[in-house]
């Protein structure tokens, strides 16, 4: 290809003419932008919360053993890796700058392997919650709760846990999509070594 | 003026342009547009060297490019043929404006409507062989028909000088093929 026939091209690239609504679309960024800055917040708050949460559920089980407060504790003090590891993506978006393509790539992919991992360890709590409904209704039948407060909680658990599964079947497919892609992309770099 | 307007008023058609390479749905491209605006006003602040701006800026572009295309949902077997150029419908149109070349959007105006198809069918097949680029030769070709000089490239993908220069002769051969085939 030579000089001219790139010039050429050059003029097609710059021909590309398309109606945008940009006033609409620079609003729209400015919008985000400030809901991203919310969520940030609101994540952090929620973190907080599950830590001081599992703190308290853990003290409450030091002075006198329950089993529901001990259940609560390993709940909250579960979620907050999961919590922990949501605000480490968002910030990490917003350094997204930094990166070449190939990196970003490589971290979406590595990234896609670890929300596959956190899709398995939520799966295996759904079973823990189900298998903690069943704790709880032994419980009943020992005597050491009241029927209402077994039918509630295990009502609340069964739900949350029926929840999970639905939500991890559902992300699992879009994940292994990501990671396919990312396979693909990356395979493109490295062949253009060759 | 907000500096996110300034920066959609100077770069609005390059990004666009980017944007087009990446994605052919006219919907989607406008949301694709949308991230890489939002990605250049919060990556704006940490730019040290305003000599880099445009380097910095299709960076980012092109890295929100390469995130749009890992969350596609399946890879396009074929391209939207005629979603391309979208006739502006919109009842809001007075707040649309075109981003393009206004000296060649000038120069059309002058010539006939037959050389104007012309120029907009051709625009259409160089958009849509450089989407069937392999991202490394997609990335180097768009930044080049933008006129960035190889160092600049070299900045804004994270690669030598010398390999922005293999990238692009093997690009121009692929993308030459692909025009013949047109």
């Amino acid at each position: 290809m030579h000089d001219d026939e790139l010039n050429k091209l050059k003029g097609d690239w710059r021909n590309h003419r398309e109606s945008i609504p940009l006033q609409r679309i620079t609003q729209s960024v400015l919008r985000q932008e400030r809901m991203a800055y919310l969520w940030l917040i609101a994540e952090l708050l929620g973190a907080i919360m599950l830590l001081a949460a599992g703190i308290t559920f853990v003290f409450w089980v030091q002075n006198e053993f329950n089993p529901l407060h001990m259940l609560g504790a390993v709940a909250f003090l579960l979620a907050l890796p999961v919590a922990v590891y949501s605000i480490r993506l968002r910030v990490s978006m917003l350094n997204e700058y930094r990166q070449t393509p190939e990196a970003l790539l490589k971290q979406a992919r590595r990234q896609s392997i670890i929300e596959l991992r956190v899709l398995k360890v939520s799966l295996w709590g759904s079973w823990i919650l189900l298998a903690s409904v069943l704790g709880l209704f032994a419980l009943y039948l020992t005597g050491h709760i009241v029927m209402a407060d077994a039918l509630i909680i295990g009502t609340g658990w069964s739900v949350a846990a029926a929840a999970i599964v639905v939500w991890a079947w559902g992300r699992r497919r879009g994940i292994l999509r990501r990671l396919a892609n990312c396979e693909r992309l990356l395979a493109d770099f490295s062949n253009e070594l060759k | 003026m907000e500096p996110i307007e300034q920066i959609a008023d100077q770069y609005g058609g390059a990004l666009l342009r980017i944007a087009a390479s990446y994605e052919a749905d006219p919907s989607l491209r406008e949301d694709l547009l949308q991230e890489m605006l939002l990605a250049v006003y919060r990556a704006l602040p940490s730019l040290q060297d305003p000599q880099r701006m445009r380097a910095y800026i299709f960076r980012i572009a092109h890295n929100r490019g390469v995130s749009h295309v890992v969350k596609q949902s399946r890879q396009r077997k074929r391209e939207l043929a005629v979603a391309d150029f979208h006739i502006d419908s919109h009842s809001d149109c007075h707040l649309y404006r075109h981003v393009s070349n206004r000296a060649e959007i000038a120069d059309q105006a002058s010539s006939g409507p037959e050389q104007h198809l012309d120029v907009t069918d051709r625009s259409r097949r160089l958009f849509s062989a450089i989407r069937q680029l392999k991202l490394p030769y997609r990335q180097v070709m768009t930044l080049i028909l933008e006129d960035l000089s190889y160092e600049e490239i070299a900045d804004a993908l994270g690669i030598s000088v010398s390999n922005v220069g293999v990238r692009i002769n093997r690009a121009k051969a692929r993308l030459k093929v692909l025009l013949n085939d047109a």
